[in-house]
C-alpha cells in the first residue's frame, strides 16, 4: 500500500509500545516522535504493559514477539479476551526481528491486526498507521478467536440469505450419471 | 461481529496535521540520530553472543531461548547499522537454536562455527565488503550442508530457501 500524497494529524495519537530491548523501543519511540506523537507509552516487559493496558485507553498497540520473560503473543490474547475492556478491540501490531510465515500466523491467530518486520521503519509504520486508520474492518468475537475479521476482502451476503456453509456450496442436483461425450457434443449442437 | 469505533481515525482529519512527507523525513532524522549508539552497540552484543556459544553443550542447550533472544537483537542492530552481511549469519544461528527448541535437533559445531563467523565479522574491520561477503557465503553454506549424524538430511528446497534468504539479506 503506497501513501497518498495528504496530511495526517498523529499529535493525539496515544500509542503503546511493548519491548524488552531498550534499543529497538528508543528506535520506534525516535519515529514516534518524528511523527509529532508526544503521548507514546513505553513498558519494557508484558507484565508492566499489563498493569498500564487497564488503566489507559489506547489507540494502538505494538508489541514484540519475541520478549525473554514472555512473547508477545500471550499479552494479545489477554487483551482480546474481553473485547468491551477500554483495549479490548485496539489495533495490535506486532514487531518481530525474524518473521518466518509461522510467526506472522500466530500473530494473526492471537488477534494481532498486522505483524512487521524489525528493524522497524518510519515508511512502513507509517503506512500501518494510515490503513488501520482507513479500514472498517469489523472485530470477530468468538470464543475460537477474538480479533480483527482475518478477510481483507468480505463479500456481502446475496439478499434474504441469512448465512453461508460449507454444504451450500455442494452440488443441489446431482446426475444419475455421467454424460457420454456423444451426448456432451450433442449439447453444443 | 462487532464494529468498533476506529481511534486511529482521527489522524486523518485531524486540525493540526502535516504531510506525510515532512513526518517521514523528521521520523527518518532521529534515526539516522540514533545509528551512532546503535553502531557502537553492535560489537559488544556479538562479542556477548560468542562467549555464551562457546560454552559447553548442556550450557548452551539450557540457555538456548536467551541466546536467541541475544542473537534476536544482534539482528536488529545489524540491520539498522547496514551490516547486511551479518543479519543472515544471526538470522542463521536462531533458525538453530529453534531446531533444538522446538524439534530437539541439535548441532553445536554449526552452533558455534557462525557464532564465530559472527564474531568475525563484527570484529575485522579491515575485511573488505567482498571478503565479508565471502565469510557470509561460507557460513551459509556450512549451515545448510553440516550436519550432525543422526539427524534428517536437509532437503534440497529447504537449502534453496536459507540461500534465498541469505542473498536477499
Amino acid at each position: 500500500m503506497g501513501l497518498p500524497t495528504k496530511r495526517l494529524g498523529l499529535r493525539d495519537v496515544q500509542p503503546l509500545l511493548v519491548d524488552d530491548n531498550p534499543q529497538s523501543a528508543d528506535l520506534i519511540g525516535g519515529i514516534l516522535m518524528g511523527f509529532g506523537i508526544s503521548h507514546a507509552a513505553k513498558c519494557l516487559s508484558a507484565s508492566a504493559a499489563r498493569k498500564l493496558l487497564v488503566r489507559r485507553a489506547f489507540d494502538v498497540v505494538m508489541i514484540n514477539c519475541e520478549m525473554a520473560d514472555e512473547d508477545g503473543f500471550t499479552l494479545v490474547r489477554e487483551i482480546r479476551a474481553d473485547p468491551k475492556s477500554p483495549n479490548g478491540c485496539v489495533p495490535v501490531i506486532m514487531l518481530s526481528a525474524s518473521t518466518p510465515e509461522s510467526t506472522v500466523l500466530m500473530a494473526r491467530d492471537a488477534g494481532a491486526n498486522f505483524t512487521i518486520a524489525k528493524p522497524v521503519s518510519p515508511l512502513i509504520l507509517l503506512e500501518r498507521f494510515l490503513w488501520i486508520a482507513q479500514s472498517n474492518r469489523a472485530f470477530v468475537n468468538e470464543e475460537s478467536y477474538r480479533g480483527p475479521d482475518r478477510r481483507f476482502r468480505t463479500v456481502p451476503r446475496p439478499p434474504g440469505e441469512a448465512e453461508r456453509r460449507a454444504e451450500d456450496l455442494r452440488l443441489t442436483a446431482t446426475p444419475d450419471r455421467a454424460l457420454s461425450q456423444d451426448e456432451i457434443n450433442g449439447l453444443f449442437q | 461481529m462487532i464494529q468498533p469505533p476506529n481511534r486511529l481515525a482521527k489522524i486523518l482529519d485531524a486540525e493540526d496535521a502535516a504531510p506525510i512527507e515532512s513526518l517521514l523525513r523528521n521520523a527518518e532524522a532521529r534515526v539516522e540520530a540514533l545509528e551512532p549508539v546503535f553502531a557502537a552497540s553492535l560489537f559488544p552484543q556479538v562479542s556477548a553472543l560468542a562467549q555464551l556459544c562457546r560454552r559447553p553443550d548442556a550450557a548452551l542447550q539450557a540457555d538456548a531461548r536467551a541466546i536467541r533472544h541475544a542473537t534476536l537483537s544482534v539482528v536488529e542492530t545489524a540491520a539498522i547499522t547496514r551490516r547486511h552481511d551479518m543479519v543472515p549469519v544471526a538470522l542463521g544461528i536462531c533458525d538453530l537454536l529453534d531446531r533444538w527448541i522446538f524439534a530437539r535437533e541439535w548441532r553445536p559445531r554449526v552452533v558455534r562455527a557462525q557464532a564465530e563467523g559472527l564474531y568475525a565479522l563484527a570484529s575485522a574491520t579491515g575485511l573488505s565488503a567482498a571478503d565479508r561477503a565471502t565469510l557470509t557465503a561460507d557460513l551459509l553454506r556450512i549451515r545448510c550442508e553440516d550436519r550432525t549424524p543422526g539427524c534428517r538430511a536437509p532437503a534440497q528446497d529447504e537449502a534453496r530457501s536459507l540461500q534465498r534468504s541469505g542473498s536477499a539479506a
